[in-house]
């Protein structure tokens, strides 16, 4: 193998291989990323078996071929390298990288490629594709809400579905929900839907984020695998991951339609009032307590770390009630409804509360709807 | 005044409470009556016999056939113990649990030593009449006196020294019968010359430190009946760093199907106390003998804090399947570290199936507080009846005419 590739190039793809890149593993070529030469350029893959990040980068190759390098340390490496092209070769069963046109060079042993494990075909029965920037918001406005349980799989990823009419992306972990829709026409995917693991989502949405075209998304056949693949720029980003088995919960019957009070409020406001006061919450229950009273939202805390109170105007006119919830799920929620002013409505104080942007959102074929469950309040009842 | 409540062969007297047929009779206690195994106590009536809680039980019963073995239940033990505590919080707040079967208690400032000891001789017709079990109790000006006055006079025995009875009683005695002097120590105590209590206390402070370092004065002072060591009432006492079960196999067993029974008994016995104790940790501990005695620990980090029975079982089963070679094992043991105080169950779950198994494992729990450890199960964790046609353990009391043929 022989090639010449601008250092930003190289540096990219291999930057980005390793995010799929084991970080222990008994497999030492689970800790190298495969580097594949051949007319269309550069390919370095990484992968950990469940998810595989692939990068295409432009360059000139003069000799094809194939070398596993140590991830980590050719990323150090070569992150380092000066601006400007460099030549990649295999010399002695060792990759060397000249730069500066002459002024250096480093070398790095090689693996066995034939040994790499073999990537599988992904062969689509379904494709899809959306935008960038709105994918990377569907994921952001629902994977905060997946659990990472072990002993609940199916519950570790984001839930896929779509008809004629829209796309939804629903994840949780039995305590909270976030769900985000975007209207299309998304008939390739079923109600049944995919489950796709939080980790690959993570690579995924930092590609949507930086794309130049939109995302394709393929599903195998058989439903156990799925592709996200985009342009950045110069460069083509693939990402391959194994799919979570199903059945995902019936999502639908637990978000209450029809909660009798509603609460609004300036959504920063509520924000910054929770952030103080959990600081005094418990480290495991996160526990703040909601006094809603008319037209105002006490948030408070009291541990034997210290108490806080933080009064929040607001519209409020049901009944007086007492909320318990976990701070980490507020604030996530919070965080991630982007209009001004959010909608609370509530039912009882052990009852799901769902959360609501209140007004449109930027985007007018889109759609984002969140359930927090309560803590139980040591006098709460019923 | 401090009292040391030692209760007199503990196990064996609760079995003998248990089973009028014990009564009178030399019992031993011990892991598993079928085969292999270690005297875990004696009572009084083996002891002639030369019967010492720790022997092989091959030996015990080759110097006592007439003794009936009894397979130990260390649920029903620490159950009684706990009874035992309360019992004593009735005559003092100030309550320390030292071991299963010994606890200190602290009496108010100003309580002289007949005073002290006329309590102790309550708390002793208490402890027989609620419990019919007998008690040794030392009094003394500290726990030092304390506890070594309670192993004075046994079984049911009351001994109350202040530090000049301590010292006539002790000085002429052996080294090795200080609290904190074992034979090793012991052993280096008389290459110095040092052979009785009385050596010790007038041993020259430097000469003592120079051999056994820091150690060397304290021991000096403990020779005199000097103590301050505090009594630290259990509700103070420090936080648990790792709750965890293991147990010894009957038979070695290289079958996955009783192994995994056994992990699950495992889990669920050390989720069992802490919920108890109002716990819930975020590391699960695997530990596995084989049959060479080689020791294998392995742990996982859960993504959060539980006390769940289902998720602990999951996770060292996981890390069960990735470290057994398949040979046979002889131990097995889980435990959770990690440890916060919290009830989890405080939030509530979106799903119908959360909510139900969290309410399942309540009722369990409160079955079982009601009927005891054994009143219900994992049903996974019958493999062991299966298997053995025996449960080890006395994780659940099997009734002869039960046993599933199989």
């Amino acid at each position: 193998m022989e090639l010449t590739i601008e250092q930003g190039d190289l540096a990219f793809a291999v930057g980005r291989a390793l995010g799929s890149v084991s970080t222990k593993s008994p497999l030492p070529l689970l800790c190298c990323v495969l580097l594949e030469a051949d007319k269309s350029g550069l390919r370095v893959t990484g992968t950990d078996l469940d998810v595989t990040t692939s990068v295409l980068v432009p360059c000139t190759v003069s000799t094809p071929g194939r070398a596993a390098v140590s991830a980590r340390h050719f990323n150090e490496v070569v992150r380092k390298m000066p601006r400007g092209t460099l030549t990649l070769s295999i010399v002695n069963r060792q990759c060397e990288v000249k730069y500066g046109a002459g002024v250096g060079w480093s070398r790095f042993p090689v693996q066995d490629a034939a040994e790499f494990p073999r990537i599988p075909e992904l062969r689509a029965e379904t494709k899809l594709s959306l935008p960038g920037d709105a994918l990377a918001r569907l994921i952001g406005r629902t994977a905060y809400a997946a659990s990472n349980e072990e002993t609940r799989p199916q519950l570790n990823g984001v839930l896929i579905q779509g008809n004629d009419k829209q796309v939804v992306f629903v994840s949780t972990d039995g305590h909270r929900l976030g769900k985000a829709v975007r209207k299309g026409a998304f008939g390739g995917l079923s109600k049944e839907g995919v489950i796709v693991p939080s980790r690959a989502l993570q690579a995924v949405s930092r590609t949507a984020e930086e794309a130049t075209s939109p995302v394709d998304i393929e599903i195998a056949a058989g439903k156990n695998q799925a592709g996200f693949s985009a342009q950045v720029g110069e460069y083509r980003v693939q990402i391959l991951t194994r799919l979570l088995e199903g059945p995902y919960p019936n999502y639908e019957q637990v978000i209450p339609r029809g909660n009798p009070h509603t609460l609004s409020a300036r959504r920063l406001d509520l924000l910054d009032a929770v952030d103080i006061v959990a600081s005094h919450a418990d480290n495991i229950t996160r526990q703040v307590r909601f006094s809603v009273r008319k037209n105002q939202v006490g948030v408070s805390s009291a541990t034997e770390l210290g108490a806080g109170e933080h009064a929040v105007e607001a519209k409020y006119s049901g009944d007086d009630i007492e909320i318990g919830y976990n701070a980490t799920y507020l604030l996530d929620i919070l965080k991630c409804i982007p209009t001004e002013e959010v909608a609370f409505h509530l039912n009882t104080a052990l009852a799901a509360g769902v959360v609501e942007p209140a007004g449109a959102l930027p985007q007018a074929d889109e759609e984002l709807l969140c359930l927090i469950m309560p803590l139980r309040l040591p006098e709460a009842s019923g | 005044m401090i009292l040391l409540i030692d209760m007199d062969a503990f196990f064996a007297s609760v079995e003998q409470a248990h089973h009028p047929r014990l009564r009178g009779k030399p019992v031993i206690v011990c892991g598993d009556p079928s085969r292999r195994g270690v005297v875990t106590a004696a009572s009084y009536e083996a002891r002639p016999f030369g019967v010492r809680a720790g022997m092989p039980l091959a030996e015990a019963r080759r110097l006592c056939p007439q003794a009936e073995t009894v397979e130990g239940n260390p649920g029903k033990y620490i159950a009684l113990s706990v009874r035992l505590l309360d019992l004593y919080l009735t005559y003092s707040p100030d309550v320390e649990p030292f071991s299963v079967d010994e606890a200190f208690v602290g009496l108010a400032k100003g309580v002289t030593l007949d005073e002290a000891e006329e309590i102790a001789g309550r708390i002793q017709s208490a402890i027989e009449e609620r419990f019919s079990l007998g008690a040794s109790i030392g009094i003394g000006p500290n726990k030092l006196v304390a506890k070594m006055a309670s192993g004075v006079r046994k079984p049911r025995g009351r001994t109350a020294l202040d530090e000049d009875g301590f010292r006539s009683v002790f000085w002429p005695r052996e080294v090795q019968e200080m609290w904190g002097v074992g034979p090793r120590l012991a052993e280096r105590m008389r290459s110095l010359g040092i052979q009785t209590v009385g050596d010790l206390a007038r041993a020259p402070e430097s000469a003592l430190e120079a051999a056994f370092g820091v150690i060397g004065p304290q021991l000096r002072e403990a020779a005199w009946g000097r103590d301050d060591t505090p009594l630290v009432p259990y509700h103070q006492t420090v936080a648990p760093k790792s709750m965890g079960h293991e147990v010894t196999l009957t038979l070695d067993s290289g079958d996955p199907a009783f192994l995994e029974g056994t992990l699950l008994r495992l889990s669920d016995q050390v989720t069992r106390r802490l919920r108890a104790d109002g716990y819930s940790g975020r590391i699960v501990t695997l530990k596995l003998r084989n049959h060479r005695f080689e020791t294998c620990t392995r742990q996982q980090a859960l993504s959060s804090h539980t006390d769940d029975p289902q998720r602990v079982f999951e996770v060292a089963r996981e890390l069960w399947r990735l470290n057994w070679k398949g040979g046979p094992l002889r131990l097995l043991g889980v435990s959770v570290s990690g440890l916060e105080r919290v009830a989890t169950e405080n939030q509530c779950e979106l799903f119908d199936g959360d909510r139900r198994s969290r309410s399942l494992i309540e009722a369990l729990d409160r079955m079982r507080d009601k009927f005891g450890e054994a009143s219900v199960v994992p049903a996974g964790a019958l493999t062991h009846e299966i298997k053995l046609r025996h449960v080890p353990f006395g994780a659940i009391s099997t009734h002869p005419g039960n046993e599933r043929r199989s």
